[in-house]
């Protein structure tokens, strides 16, 4: 037997989800305080796909919308029933310091997208394909600082707009070509649809996404 | 075309909500250090070829890196 976990809390949900991870059964391990849920696997999945992280992200959902849990990452492999609870004991006091960190709270997943392309994407014009080498690189980087800026001036808006609830907020400055921002904010519970509506806002060169509010992965990394 | 650019033109909402979930539930969350045996998510997620999922995909491959690069910004 394997043990696909995922989340780890020291309370108990009025109603378990029907089934753990593909159809398999979902079993509750519990030790001193603290109680994990898994999946019952005969043998280890080799090849985990889309399906398979949303059917996770809906158990610890389903969880998180009743109890505070701590999502473990995915996917987090554990021999046996003793293995868990081995862990359950060594790792006991940081499960309790991380569960108190996300008590009441959510998280809602800010990202803000370019609207239009870099600048480093037009080729420049130049009479010599030397000097077009050497325009191009330097509005590439140019381009590019350009952006970075503006994406730590719209993570200090976020901040702001947020700050009246604001727990903690995480940041990624333009993580990839087409993200100015992404941003993981943990708020209580009771305000996220709030939070929701205050980012909700138009801007000339980007285009905000707002998603959850979702259990507090980002704040439950307990490593 | 350029890579960055197809990926720049190709990304809709529901396509970048589930990088943005894929993210967390692939770096984020728990760490326990029992028989922790990764594999390496679908080539769906793959395909989509963001950095976000590239990064978060590369993670499945060595478990048990610490997270905290990944925390703020870089």
């Amino acid at each position: 037997m394997r043990l696909l976990l995922h989340a780890v809390t020291t309370t108990e949900p009025a109603a378990l989800p029907p089934v753990g991870l593909r159809g398999q059964p979902l079993m509750v391990v519990r030790h001193a305080e603290m109680s994990a849920y898994a999946s019952c696997f005969d043998a280890p999945v080799e090849h985990f796909g889309r399906a398979d992280l949303l059917a996770h992200h809906d158990i610890v959902s389903s969880l998180s919308a009743q109890i505070d849990v701590l999502p473990a990452r995915f996917p987090t492999w554990l021999a046996d029933e003793d293995a868990l609870r081995a862990e359950l004991e060594r790792r006991q006091a940081d499960f309790g310091a991380a569960l108190e960190r996300v008590r009441g709270r959510v998280e809602i997943a800010v990202t803000v997208m370019w609207t239009d392309e870099p600048d480093d994407q037009r080729a420049p014009e130049a009479p010599t394909p030397g000097r077009k080498y050497l325009l191009g690189r330097q509005q590439a980087f140019t381009g590019s600082d350009k952006r970075r800026a503006r994406g730590r001036q719209l993570a200090a808006e976020l901040a702001r707009l947020v700050s009246d609830d604001l727990v903690e907020i995480r940041h990624q400055v333009c993580p990839s070509p087409s993200v100015a921002l992404s941003s993981a904010v943990l708020v209580p519970r009771a305000s996220a649809e709030n939070v929701r509506k205050r980012i909700t806002r138009t801007e000339h060169d980007v285009r905000i996404l707002i998603n959850g509010p979702w259990p507090p992965y980002t704040f439950a990394d307990v490593v | 075309m350029p890579e960055s650019m197809m990926s720049f033109s190709a990304v809709r909402d529901d396509e970048m909500s589930l990088l943005e979930l894929a993210d967390r539930l692939l770096n984020r969350g728990v760490v326990l250090t029992g028989e922790a045996t990764i594999s390496v998510a679908g080539v769906d997620l793959i395909y989509l070829g963001l950095n976000v999922v590239l990064s978060a995909v590369e993670n499945l491959k060595t478990p048990h890196a610490a997270p905290a690069s990944r925390r703020h910004d870089n």
